[in-house]
C-alpha cells in the first residue's frame, strides 16, 4: 500500500512539473499573441495551444484531475472550432484563456503531493463558466453557472487578474525544482572535483609548519647545550663585548620564542583551517555526486525495446520484468553499465532462450521471462541480476572445451569448480574460435562485459542450471568514489597508480624473487606473480635493481601481476583529469593530475598496464631485445668522453661529479685556451664551457671550434650565470648548441640536455 | 581680475585658430594588403603564425611529460587551471637538430576548441607581412610538409598553415 502511495506521490510530482511547463508555454502563447493579434498568429498560436492542452487533460486525468482535464477539454473544442473554420481569437477570448490557464497554474502548483487534494479549484470553475458563457457556449454540466458567476463577478476582473498573476508569480517561486542543462551541471561538478586539491594543500601547509617547528626546535635544544659556554665566553671577554653579547643573547631568545609562538599559532589555524576545508569539500562532493544519481528506470525503455526487437528477430516471446527500478544510480555508471547490460540481454535471448518448439516440448511456458532485478546492498553497492527461464550453460561443453584448448587436462577439469569454469567463459580467447553452439558468442563480449564492470569498480558472476536458466549477477558501486592514488616514482618521474588497482604493495627484497621460466617472479602468498618493470612497459629507463624496487600486486582474480616502481612516496586524494586535445587517447595513460606539492603527475591506467604486461611476458624476446638496446645504450655513456672547462675549481669539480655519476668520462681544462689545446690531442664527444675566462672565453673558444677546428659539428653546451638576452643570443650566433644559466642550474636538466645531444 | 580673465581667452582663441590653419591631416602610411603574424624562432628557423590563432605567449615553467607518446608531443602543462598539450614543431617538421631549446617561452596556439603550446628558441614579436611578400613555392620549402606551410617571404620567415596544422586530426594521438 505504501508503495502505491509513494508511487502516487513521484507521479504527481511528476505531473505538476510537466503541467507547469505546458502552462506557462500557453501564458507566453497568449502573451505574445495579444501584442500581435492576427489570424495567422492566431492560427498558429491555436496549433501550439491545442498541443499543450491535449497532453494535459491526458496527463490531468492520470492523476484525477477531473476539473483540469474538463477545462482543458472545453478549451480544446473552442479552439477546434476557432481552427477549423479559420477564426481569429478574439482579445477577450484570449484574456479568459489566460485567465484560465493561470487559475489552473494555482490549482497545478496547490497541489498536494500527498492526498492529491488541491485549492483553487472553485476559482477555476468560476473562470471556466465564465469564459464558456463569453464564448456563447452553453455548459452542460452546470447546474447554476450563470447565477454563480453574476453573484461573484463584484470583484473588478482587472483586480481579479493582478490576484491571479501575483499567485501565479508565488507558486513558480516555490515549486521546488528547476531544470538546467546536464552540460552545465557536469561542468559544475567537475570543477568541484578539483575542490580536492585544496584538502591537499591544506594538509601540505600543515606538514610544512610541522617541519618549520621541527627545525626550530633543533636550534633551539642546540642552542640550550652550548648557551652557558657562550655565556662563559663572554664573561671573560671585556666588559663592553660582554654586554653586546648579553643584549643578543637576550633578543635572540625574546626572537626565538616569539618564532615558536607564532608558529604554534600558525599551526592551531591551519588546523582549523585543514578541518573546515576538509568538511566543506567533501560535503560538497557528496551532495554534487548526488545530484547526478538517476534512477535505473530511465533505462527500462531502451532495454524493453531491445528485448522486444532481438526476441521478434528470433521469433521468441519474451518479456520483460524489471525489479528495483527506483535504485538512483551514478549518471556516469549508468552510462558505462548501459553497454554491458545490453549485451547480456541480447546474449539471454539469443543463446539463453530456446526457440519456443523446444520450449513446448521441454514443457516449459511459451512466453519466457528474463527478470532483471535490482537490490541495494550496504555500503553504496547495487546488485543487479540478469536471470533467464532458458537452456542454462552446459558445464560439460566448457568441460570439453576447456580440454581442447589445452587449458586444463581432463582430470583437473573434473575437479575444476563451477564458478572456475564458469569464469573461462570470460576469457576473452575462450570460444571465439571453432563453433561450439551452447556458449559460442560469449567468448569475447564477456570479456568486454567483465571489463566493464570491473573498471566501474564492480564485480560479475554466472549461476546457472541446465535447463532452468542462467543468472548473470553484478555488483556495482551506486557512486563514484572518491579517488585515491599511490605516487610512485620511476625514472626521476612521479606517477600515479590508482589506489583501488592495487592489492598490495610489497618491497621486492622482503620476499622470494626469483626466475621461473625464463620469466621474473616472486612470491606472493601462494602464488607465483610474474614481475613487470612500469619503466619497461613506459618505455622509461630503470634507476634501480630490482632488488631495491617496490612491487604493485595488480590484477583482479586469478590473474595477478606484479608491477615493479623505483619507490612508492605516498597516497593522496586524485582529482583526474582526462589529457587535453590532441591526446585522444595515450597508452597506458589515463589522464594527469595535481600533486600536494602543486606539481602534474600522470595517472596510469592499469588495464592497459597489465595488458601490455601480458604481452611482454608473453613476448620475453622482445623484453630482452629491449633490455638489450637499453643496457647497449647505457653502455655507450661510459664510452662518450666530455671536457669539462671552467676557470673556477668550484664549478669544474661539480660539473665533473654529475657527469660522472652518471657514467661519462670527464676532463676538466682551466680556461678556453687549456680546453683548445686538449681537443687538439683528443677526441671528445661533447664541451661544456663557461662563458667569463681568462686568456680564452667561452664564445671565442666556440667560435674558433665551429670555424678552425675538424671537428667542428661537436655539440656545445655553454654554462654560465650571465642571464641576459644578449648573451644568449652571442652564444646562439658563435655556434653554440645549447645555452645553459647556472642560475636555474639543475643536475636533471644538464644530463638530459647531455642525453640529447650526444 | 575679469579683465586679465577675458585677455587670457583672448590669448588662447588666438592660438587655437592659428593651430587650426597650421593644422595638416596625419599622412597615413600606405600600407599594403596583409596580416600580422607572431613570428618565433624554432632550430635557427624563423616561423610566422597568424595573429588570429596566437592566443598568448606564455613562460613554461615546468611540462610533464607523457609517456608512450610520438616525439613531438613534449608533453602537458597546466594553464591557470586547465591542461594544455605542448608540441614541439622540430619532429614534426623533421628538423631535429641537436639543439636544446634556448628559451622558456611557448606560444599558445588557438583553432576553435583546438589548444596547443608550441616550444620556441625564442618568441621575436609582432610583425606585419603582406600578401604579395610571400612565395609559395620556394625551394627552401620542399623540406616541410606542403599542407601546413603557406610560403615564406623575403626574411626567410616561413609562414604556417594555422587552419592545417593545428587541429586535431593533423596532431591527434590515439593509441
Amino acid at each position: 500500500m505504501s508503495v502505491d502511495l509513494e508511487f502516487l506521490k513521484k507521479l504527481r510530482e511528476a505531473f505538476q512539473i510537466e503541467a507547469t511547463e505546458h502552462l506557462e508555454e500557453v501564458s507566453t502563447t497568449l502573451l505574445s499573441l495579444e501584442k500581435n493579434p492576427g489570424l495567422a498568429q492566431s492560427q498558429a498560436s491555436i496549433e501550439k495551444m491545442l498541443r499543450n492542452f491535449h497532453s494535459l487533460k491526458g496527463s490531468s486525468r492520470a492523476v484525477n484531475l477531473s476539473l483540469i482535464e474538463k477545462t482543458c477539454q472545453e478549451i480544446e473544442s473552442i479552439l477546434v472550432e476557432h481552427k477549423s473554420a479559420s477564426r481569429e481569437l478574439s482579445a477577450d477570448l484570449t484574456d479568459d484563456l489566460y485567465k484560465l490557464a493561470c487559475s489552473m497554474l494555482s490549482c497545478v502548483t496547490s497541489l498536494d503531493l500527498a492526498s492529491g487534494n488541491t485549492s483553487g479549484e472553485n476559482e477555476l470553475e468560476k473562470q471556466l463558466t465564465g469564459a464558456l458563457f463569453r464564448s456563447s457556449k452553453v455548459p452542460e454540466l452546470e447546474s447554476n453557472p450563470i447565477s454563480d458567476y453574476v453573484s461573484n463577478g463584484g470583484d473588478s476582473p482587472g483586480e481579479n487578474q493582478e490576484d491571479v498573476k501575483v499567485q501565479h508569480h508565488l507558486a513558480s517561486l516555490s515549486t521546488g525544482t528547476m531544470r538546467v542543462s546536464v552540460d552545465r551541471m557536469e561542468e559544475i561538478v567537475k570543477r568541484l572535483e578539483e575542490l580536492v586539491y585544496a584538502k591537499l594543500v591544506a594538509d601540505q601547509r600543515l606538514t610544512d609548519c610541522d617541519d618549520l617547528q621541527s627545525i626550530l626546535g633543533k636550534w633551539t635544544r642546540q642552542w640550550h647545550r652550548i648557551r652557558p659556554e657562550v655565556e662563559n665566553e663572554a664573561q671573560k671577554s671585556g666588559h663592553k663585548q660582554k654586554n653586546y653579547i648579553q643584549e643578543f643573547i637576550d633578543l635572540h631568545d625574546s626572537f626565538v620564542g616569539r618564532l615558536q609562538e607564532k608558529l604554534l599559532n600558525l599551526e592551531t589555524s591551519f588546523q582549523q583551517e585543514k578541518r573546515i576545508t576538509h568538511n566543506l569539500v567533501d560535503g560538497l562532493l557528496e551532495k554534487s555526486r548526488e545530484l547526478t544519481m538517476t534512477p535505473f528506470s530511465v533505462l527500462q525503455d531502451l532495454f524493453e525495446r531491445i528485448v522486444r526487437d532481438i526476441a521478434k528477430q528470433q521469433s521468441k516471446d519474451v518479456k520483460l520484468i524489471l525489479a528495483g527500478g527506483e535504485t538512483e544510480i551514478d549518471r556516469h555508471i549508468l552510462d558505462d553499465f548501459k553497454e554491458p547490460m545490453i549485451h547480456l540481454l541480447r546474449n539471454s535471448i539469443d543463446h539463453g532462450i530456446e526457440s519456443t518448439k523446444d520450449r513446448l516440448e521441454k514443457g516449459k511456458p511459451e512466453q519466457s521471462n528474463i527478470r532483471v532485478t535490482l537490490s541495494m546492498i550496504d555500503s553504496g553497492k547495487v546488485e543487479i541480476s540478469i536471470k533467464d527461464d532458458g537452456r542454462g550453460i552446459d558445464l560439460a561443453k566448457i568441460k570439453e572445451r576447456a580440454v581442447s584448448m589445452r587449458i586444463m587436462t581432463p582430470e583437473k577439469a573434473e575437479e575444476t569448480s563451477e564458478q572456475q569454469l564458469y569464469a573461462l567463459l570470460f576469457r576473452s580467447s575462450f570460444s571465439t574460435k571453432d563453433e561450439v553452439s551452447d556458449i559460442s558468442g560469449r567468448g569475447i563480449g564477456l570479456a568486454i562485459v567483465k571489463e566493464t564492470i570491473e573498471k566501474l569498480g564492480g564485480q560479475i558472476e554466472i549461476d546457472s542450471k541446465l535447463n532452468e536458466g542462467t543468472t548473470f549477477r553484478m555488483i556495482v558501486p551506486v557512486r563514484r568514489a572518491t579517488m585515491f592514488g599511490v605516487t610512485a616514482v620511476v625514472d626521476n618521474q612521479t606517477l600515479v597508480v590508482p589506489t583501488s588497482a592495487i592489492r598490495s604493495a610489497i618491497r621486492v627484497r622482503d620476499c622470494d624473487s626469483r626466475i621461473v621460466q625464463g620469466r621474473w617472479t616472486l612470491t606472493f602468498g601462494e602464488r607465483l606473480v610474474p614481475m613487470v618493470w612500469l619503466a619497461d612497459i613506459l618505455d622509461l629507463d630503470n634507476k634501480v635493481d630490482h632488488e631495491e624496487a617496490v612491487a604493485l600486486i595488480c590484477g583482479k582474480g586469478d590473474y595477478p601481476v606484479a608491477i615493479l616502481v623505483e619507490e612508492v612516496t605516498g597516497e593522496q586524494e586524485v582529482a583526474v583529469s582526462p589529457l587535453p586535445t590532441p591526446l585522444t587517447r595515450v597508452r597506458h595513460i589515463t589522464g594527469a593530475t595535481l600533486l600536494k606539492t602543486g606539481d602534474l603527475a600522470a595517472v596510469i591506467n592499469v588495464n592497459d598496464v597489465l595488458s601490455s604486461a601480458h604481452l611482454l611476458g608473453s613476448n620475453a624476446d622482445a623484453l630482452e631485445a629491449r633490455r638489450a638496446r637499453k643496457a647497449k645504450t647505457g653502455s655507450n655513456a661510459a664510452t662518450k668522453k666530455i671536457l669539462v672547462t671552467d676557470d673556477s675549481i668550484t664549478s669544474r669539480v661539480l660539473l665533473k661529479n654529475i657527469l660522472e655519476s652518471n657514467d661519462y668520462q670527464v676532463e676538466v681544462a682551466n680556461d678556453g685556451e687549456d680546453a683548445w689545446q686538449k681537443l687538439q690531442t683528443k677526441r671528445f664527444d661533447l664541451l661544456i664551457t663557461d662563458v667569463e675566462m681568462p686568456k680564452m672565453s667561452g664564445f671565442e673558444l666556440t667560435k674558433k671550434i665551429r670555424t678552425e677546428s675538424t671537428f667542428s659539428d661537436m655539440p656545445i653546451i655553454v654554462v654560465t650565470s650571465l642571464a641576459s638576452l644578449e648573451d644568449r643570443k652571442t652564444g646562439v650566433e658563435v655556434g653554440a648548441s645549447a645555452y645553459f644559466v647556472k642560475s636555474n642550474f639543475e643536475k636533471s636538466n644538464l644530463i638530459d640536455m647531455v642525453k640529447r645531444l650526444i | 581680475m575679469s579683465e586679465d580673465a577675458g585677455r587670457k581667452a583672448l590669448e588662447r582663441n588666438i592660438l587655437k585658430h592659428r593651430a587650426m590653419l597650421l593644422a595638416r591631416p596625419i599622412e597615413k602610411p600606405f600600407t599594403p594588403p596583409g596580416k600580422q603574424y607572431v613570428v618565433f624562432e624554432l632550430a635557427k628557423e624563423k616561423f610566422a603564425c597568424d595573429i588570429a590563432y596566437s592566443d598568448e605567449v606564455i613562460v613554461v615553467k615546468s611540462i610533464l611529460t607523457i609517456p608512450c607518446t610520438p616525439q613531438y608531443i613534449v608533453g602537458v602543462l597546466s594553464l591557470r587551471g586547465s591542461l594544455v598539450t605542448v608540441i614541439d614543431l622540430r619532429y614534426f617538421f623533421n628538423m631535429q637538430e641537436k639543439t636544446v631549446l634556448g628559451s622558456d617561452r611557448a606560444l599558445v596556439i588557438k583553432n576553435g576548441d583546438f589548444r596547443v603550446a608550441l616550444l620556441t628558441d625564442d618568441v621575436v614579436g609582432l610583425q606585419y607581412i603582406a600578401h604579395d611578400e610571400i612565395q609559395s613555392n620556394s625551394t627552401i620549402l620542399y623540406n616541410f610538409p606542403k599542407e601546413h606551410v603557406t610560403g615564406i617571404n623575403n626574411e626567410r620567415t616561413i609562414i604556417l598553415n594555422p587552419q592545417s596544422l593545428f587541429k586535431k586530426e593533423v596532431l591527434e594521438v590515439n593509441q
